[in-house]
């Protein structure tokens, strides 16, 4: 099993910090970019978001906030998951560059950027940006199509369990893989994710899956993923799953014979 | 700090491991509401709300948004103004590692200490909403605490008292759900909505905010 | 919809908590987060101590000061001698106040968005704090600091130096309402403190045409012999159909709560329409039906209008025969018979052009049945209010669409009615407006020239006529004489920036030999001046604000800070440099309340002007509260028996109780002196003028064929928002909430290929400029708008990179006046050049800013 890395991302983060728009220049043109938009940023690379966005890499927060209060000395509840490295640095590191998020995830910058409206920062905000654009009311990332994936409500019920994980979790030797060594789909198959990755690390411990399913709960209600087939499936659709498509989102859907 | 204080830490850190996070019941969760048609959209509540803040260019708690649609000559527009929506279950809370942002038990105020901000800006992200603000000369989040002095010396935020039509105000979120509130934003007839078009899914944190919709900002 | 009976009840339930133990409570509770401090901490309210509550701070009520279009209450929350934030009106300043007071009849002023970003104006980076001379070339922005004695010996010698070298008219008062409002420290172009002490000087050209509603102004002088032609903005709460024409309260406000009333208005079932090349916010906010027009076709459009209601016999007869002076042949004077009446105009019994709404819908885009509803409409809903508003006579010709909305007003019976309209001007209420000294000298001048024409006059003289320039007609030898300028005086006023054809202004300027610029920050005008004297603002001297235009009420204006740097007051400034140049004699005469030493102590003086004042205001105006009580209250709201509405009086009496201003006593809209004028050149307006309302073809438009294959969009610039013409331009607040851009339709843009987003520049054959683009299906095609006021800023080729219209707009004022700000063919195209929107280095708007790490 091979262990991926941050495929596009080091060599740029060995780049001088320059950034190519400068306040002297046109800012205007910058921000209006094509590239900013639906189509051209569904195709947008990593490496052409960093040309100006590098920031994002290398930010870190305050080693002490104004009060005194020390970043290593933060404990929040999610961190005492045993998958959790490190100490406080920013949402983009734990994304992008932490190796957890290296080794399960394999986010490019327009999995959550799918668009943006410098001007109004709201769809249907000008003649330009009618139609379905990527972002919402107040915000330039749709939280319900990319957060909420990885940071929903641990659906127990859904899975016949008899409460939530953390109260659960001892009844089934803390293992996720105890039942769904079984029950196995193909939804982790997807461009955003490394399944092979999360397969033999949720393997050895079951604080990888619950980190993205329970674990990092913000939102109150769960993410619909696609009911995906496993051999043995039952026949019956169960209610909560009636409307739900089969197969992931197309534009992230892999071919099933890679990476496996 | 005492070793026996980090010590009850490190027994509570323990304890908590892995649970879950309930967020706090207020007593009565206070909320906005806005008219998404007789706004004008003048945002005056944002400026006042800046200078009540001691806000530099940038940082903007509350935000009047403009959108229209429709095909010339056939046409509208209307205004959705939000700030924080002190949700119910705020997805910002859960995230913050060190406890800067904190639900006030009486009124539901979703408010911030921002020295204990370390800049991580999880809550930014976090928002379906947008509310927390990043302020890039402190290099700390901020964010809308409804003015939290100006409840306690039983007066309304700055940007309810700023509103020259009248159409932003703030009470009891049950109340304004059930139109049984007396405020000047809702008119005779007019119903309140959680969700308008455009705005992210109030089931993800129940934000405590209603708006008169427009029709065409109605959501089905 | 029912008053509040106690709007702070959920408050009170919501506080019963003991705050010490919910705070604890909060934070055991506090987001399961584990951090490694004292765990017992009291939450604070806030984040950024210290942070004063607005308790713990001094409270000094005052309001905003600019010609914005409303007058609000500010309340500053000061601690020593620093502001630490406004706040507005909440009910407790007045009489009986108390937090939450909002009634009908007095309701809360609550101030604008630009009211309330003061605090960052007053202690903006680009606040003039000395006097400075200028030391590069004019405009290029060098300048150096001196003392008040440097720049007032300068000023004072220069002064003397040009009235005795060319004469009496060789300075220009260009003061204008940029500071004005207050009863004591005015800028006026009329009746200010730089008026009256020009004058007294003995040196004084004067500027007569008011840039933004001069059509309008000679409309209501002709029509109704006033001015005050307005209702109070309560009066609008009971119409049941209001016509805005032109008209966008919720951009320019236009009285303290206009627009609050029409909202009042609408929950009781009134129907809006917008007549107005853009949807602006005030249509959907009163959900208008909206008629998109061709700019400066308004008067087609009404012409169409009175057609159908006149061959429909929908006119009111009885109040045409009664009020009315020449709406038809049956109400022309004696001495006037067989002149052209308004109706056989209309019916083209003269032209044998009937102006059928299918003739206006030719000239004005709109379609006929639209036209014949409208004017079916407003006919017949009673009352109904056509609010004919000052955008579109800013125009050539303009004042004939103000006149022709007048006709409408008047054959439909909708003026001196509660619930209809006579506006026109607006101007209602009427004020005790004057603190200041007033006397003889209050408006001398040696000549008075259109106020768009002083570039032309100076780049021409000799060769120039006078109706070329509008000469305001004298009996005495200096009738018809053009005036020789040499020198400017800006005082409120950034009128460099402001007026038409700024390229033809910067060849003007270098030929003057005194340029004066006296304001509280630097502006664009302000580079071109060869000395800047900085002037206190409405914080740093004692005043009372008046209502602007519409509302009836006195804000106490105290000095909340003292001055900051080395600033004075206007009055300070003018009365020193009397002192200086006339000695006592002149000082006095000038500050007749003042010494020597009011250049340095303006306290007591000032206070005493105003004491004298509010005598007036307690004498005519029955009040009865002390001026001390006044002074602790903060504000003055008048309750009056009814709602005020122009007209009513002599209405209602059917002329028993008087009559109108002109000089048949009637409405005129057959022109008593218009028609008696025999020689137009020698009048102030120079071109013939019709005695009736007449469509006029103005001179670009987008009916003009040939002009339009060159310059195929008409360009309009109406009053922004977040800017009081060019105030407040230099606010990143406010830059930050709106974008300088230009509107276009959504067709015209995929036309060119263009996109929101995309630099375009904006091009006639007078400049261009360079802005963002705004793509829309608000605006009608063919249409593009541009907000005036952004802050001139050219780059080496001489293009405006802020997107300054008035580098397009030509300084060809219609005859009555009227600035033709919205008579502008242009054409747009992408630009590579990059659009500025501020002079700060960062200058870049809205909250994305920070998400780069800037």
């Amino acid at each position: 099993m091979r262990i991926i890395g941050l495929r596009h991302l080091v060599p740029l983060m060995l780049l001088p910090l320059v950034f190519s728009v400068t306040a002297n220049e046109d800012y205007q043109a910058a921000k209006w970019d094509p590239i900013h938009f639906q189509p051209a940023i569904d195709s947008a690379t990593n490496e052409q978001c960093l040309e100006c966005h590098l920031e994002i890499l290398i930010r870190k927060p305050l080693k002490t906030s104004p009060a005194g209060v020390k970043r290593s000395d933060t404990e929040a509840w999610y961190q005492t998951l045993n998958s959790y490295a490190g100490e406080q640095e920013s949402f983009h590191y734990r994304h992008l560059q932490s190796q957890l998020a290296r080794q399960v995830m394999n986010l490019q910058c327009n999995f959550c950027h799918r668009g943006s409206d410098p001007r109004e920062e709201a769809p249907a905000s000008h003649a330009d940006n009618q139609d379905d654009s990527g972002y919402n009311l107040r915000k330039m990332v749709d939280v319900e199509k990319t957060c909420l994936r990885c940071h929903g409500q641990y659906d127990y019920k859904v899975m016949n369990l008899p409460g939530p994980w953390h109260e659960t979790r001892d009844m089934f030797n803390d293992s996720c893989t105890l039942c769904h060594q079984t029950i196995r789909t193909n939804r982790h198959k997807v461009s955003y994710l490394h399944p092979g990755n999360i397969e033999y690390l949720g393997n050895k411990d079951a604080d990888v899956c619950y980190g993205c399913h329970g674990g990092r709960s913000w939102y109150q209600t769960s993410f619909p993923y696609p009911r995906n087939s496993w051999p043995g499936i039952s026949d019956t659709i169960p209610e909560w799953a009636k409307d739900r498509p089969t197969q992931s989102e197309a534009r992230y859907r892999l071919d099933t014979s890679a990476d496996n | 700090m005492a070793a026996k204080d980090k010590e009850k830490i490190k027994n509570a850190v323990q304890k908590r491991k892995r649970e879950h996070y309930v967020p706090v019941k207020p007593i009565n969760q206070l909320g906005f509401v806005h008219n998404n048609v007789d706004c004008i959209g003048c945002r005056a509540c944002e400026i006042a709300c800046k200078d009540k803040n001691g806000l530099g260019p940038g940082p903007r708690f509350r935000r009047v948004q403009y959108i229209e649609g429709g095909t010339y000559p056939e046409v509208y527009a209307y205004k959705v103004n939000m700030s924080c929506n002190h949700c119910a279950q705020p997805a910002c809370l859960p995230t913050c590692p060190t406890g800067a942002i904190f639900k006030r038990k009486d009124n539901g105020v979703v408010d911030i200490d921002s020295t204990l901000c370390i800049g991580c800006r999880r809550c930014e992200a976090a928002c379906p909403f947008g509310a927390p603000q990043f302020d890039p000369v402190d290099n700390i989040v901020k964010k809308c605490n409804m003015c939290i002095d100006e409840l306690e010396a039983g007066r309304k935020p700055y940007c309810v008292m700023a509103c020259m039509m009248r159409v932003l105000d703030i009470g009891t979120i049950d109340r304004i759900a059930d139109g049984t509130l007396v405020t000047k934003a809702v008119g005779p007839n007019e119903e309140v909505t959680r969700q308008v078009k455009g705005m992210s899914n109030p089931d993800l944190t129940n934000p405590s905010i209603r708006f008169v919709a427009h029709s065409k900002g109605k959501v089905e | 919809m029912k008053e509040p009976k106690d709007p702070l009840e959920f408050l009170e339930t919501s506080l019963n908590v003991n705050r010490r133990d919910f705070l604890k409570g909060s934070a055991a509770l506090a987001a399961g987060s584990l951090v490694g401090i004292d765990a017992t901490r009291e939450a604070k309210a806030f984040a950024y101590e210290p942070y004063p509550r607005d308790d713990e701070l001094t409270t000094v009520p005052t309001s905003c000061a600019h010609n914005c279009g409303s007058r609000h209450m500010l309340v500053a929350h000061k601690k020593g001698d620093v502001i630490v934030r406004l706040s507005t009106d909440d009910g407790r300043y007045q009489k009986d106040g108390e937090f939450g007071k909002d009634t009908f009849e007095e309701p809360q002023l609550r101030a604008c968005l630009r009211g309330r970003s003061y605090r960052s104006r007053l202690y903006s980076p680009e606040r003039l704090l000395h006097p400075m001379m200028r030391v590069g070339k004019r405009g290029e922005g060098k300048f150096k600091r001196v003392s008040w004695d440097e720049a007032l010996t300068h000023v004072a010698k220069e002064m003397i130096r040009i009235r005795d070298t060319y004469g009496p008219t060789a300075l220009v008062d260009q003061s204008y309402a940029g500071a004005s409002y207050g009863v004591l420290h005015k800028s006026d172009q009329i009746e200010g403190l730089l008026g009256r002490f020009m004058g007294m000087f003995g040196c004084r050209t004067n500027s007569w045409s008011v840039p933004s509603y001069q059509g309008t102004t000679f409309s209501s002088r002709i029509t109704f012999g006033t001015i005050e032609d307005g209702n109070e903005d309560d009066a609008f709460a009971f119409s049941k159909l209001i016509i805005m024409w032109g008209w966008n309260p919720a951009y320019t406000f236009h009285g303290g709560n206009t627009f609050y009333y029409m909202r009042m208005a609408k929950q009781k079932g009134c129907k809006f329409v917008l007549i107005d090349p853009q949807y602006t916010d005030s249509a959907s906010t009163y959900d208008a039906w909206w008629i998109p027009i061709r700019p400066n076709t308004d008067a087609a459009m009404m012409a169409g209008m009175a057609h159908y209601i006149f061959t429909n016999n929908l006119h009111d007869q009885d109040f045409i025969d009664t009020f009315v002076q020449g709406m038809d042949a049956g109400t022309m004077p004696d001495w006037a018979q067989g002149q052209e009446n308004f109706k056989d105009y209309i019916l083209g019994n003269y032209d044998d052009q009937p102006k059928t709404p299918e003739w206006a819908a030719e000239i004005c885009g709109v379609s006929a049945d639209d036209i014949k509803k409208l004017a079916r409409m407003y006919a017949t809903t009673k009352p109904a209010a056509l609010k004919a508003s000052w955008s579109p006579g800013r125009n050539a010709y303009g004042e004939q669409y103000n006149r022709m909305a007048a006709a409408l007003q008047a054959m439909t019976g909708n003026i001196g009615v509660l619930g209809g309209c006579a506006e026109g001007v607006g101007k209602a209420w009427h004020a005790e407006a004057v603190a200041y000294p007033y006397d003889q000298y209050a408006n001398t001048w040696f000549a008075s020239i259109k106020s768009d024409r002083w570039a032309h006059c100076v780049l021409n003289y000799p060769n120039v006529k006078r109706e070329e320039i509008g000469l305001w007609p004298r009996t005495d030898e200096l009738d018809g004489v053009i005036p020789n300028i040499k020198g400017i005086f800006w005082q409120g006023s950034d009128w460099f920036n402001q007026l038409t054809n700024i390229n033809k202004e910067i060849a003007a300027i270098n030929k003057l030999e005194l340029v004066v610029c006296m304001d509280s920050t630097i502006t664009p005008s302000g580079l071109y001046a060869d000395v800047l004297l900085p002037i206190a603002t409405h914080f740093e001297r004692h005043d009372v604000a008046l209502p602007w235009y519409k509302g009836h009420y006195y804000i106490h204006r105290p000095k909340v800070i003292e001055p900051m740097g080395e600033s004075k007051t206007d009055f300070q400034v003018f009365t020193e440099l009397a002192w200086r140049i006339g000695g006592e004699k002149f000082g006095r005469t000038y500050n007749p309340k003042a010494g020597r030493d009011y250049f340095d102590n303006p306290d007591p003086v000032d206070e005493a002007y105003l004491v004298d004042w509010w005598h007036k205001v307690q004498s005519h105006q029955g009040v009865e509260m002390s001026w001390e009580e006044f002074k602790n209250t903060g504000s003055y709201k008048f309750k009056l028996d009814r709602p005020h509405v122009a007209f009513q009086d002599i209405v209602e009496s059917r002329m028993q109780n008087g009559q109108w201003q002109t000089s048949s006593g009637k409405i005129e809209i057959f022109s008593t002196q218009l028609a008696q004028t025999k020689d137009f050149t020698r009048t102030a307006w120079g071109y013939p003028i019709p005695a009736i309302p007449k469509w006029i073809e103005p001179w670009e438009w987008l009916g003009e064929k040939e002009k339009i294959k060159k310059h195929p969009f008409h360009m309009i610039s109406p009053h922004p928002r977040w800017r009081t013409h060019s105030i407040f331009h230099n606010i990143p607040w406010l830059r930050e909430t709106y974008d300088q851009e230009l509107t276009m339709n959504a067709s015209d843009a995929r036309k060119l290929g263009l996109k929101t987003g995309d630099t375009v520049e904006v091009f006639n054959d007078r400049g261009k400029c360079i802005v963002p683009l705004y793509v829309t299906e608000r605006c009608m095609p063919g249409v593009v708008v541009l907000h005036e006021g952004a802050w001139l800023d050219l780059d080496q080729e001489g293009d405006d990179l802020s997107g300054n219209p008035d580098v397009l707009t030509l300084d060809e004022p219609s005859p009555a006046g009227a600035f033709a700000y919205n008579t502008v063919l242009c054409d747009v195209r992408k630009s590579d050049k990059a659009h500025r929107p501020g002079w700060d280095q960062l200058a870049t708007a809205r909250s994305h800013v920070f998400r780069r790490d800037l």
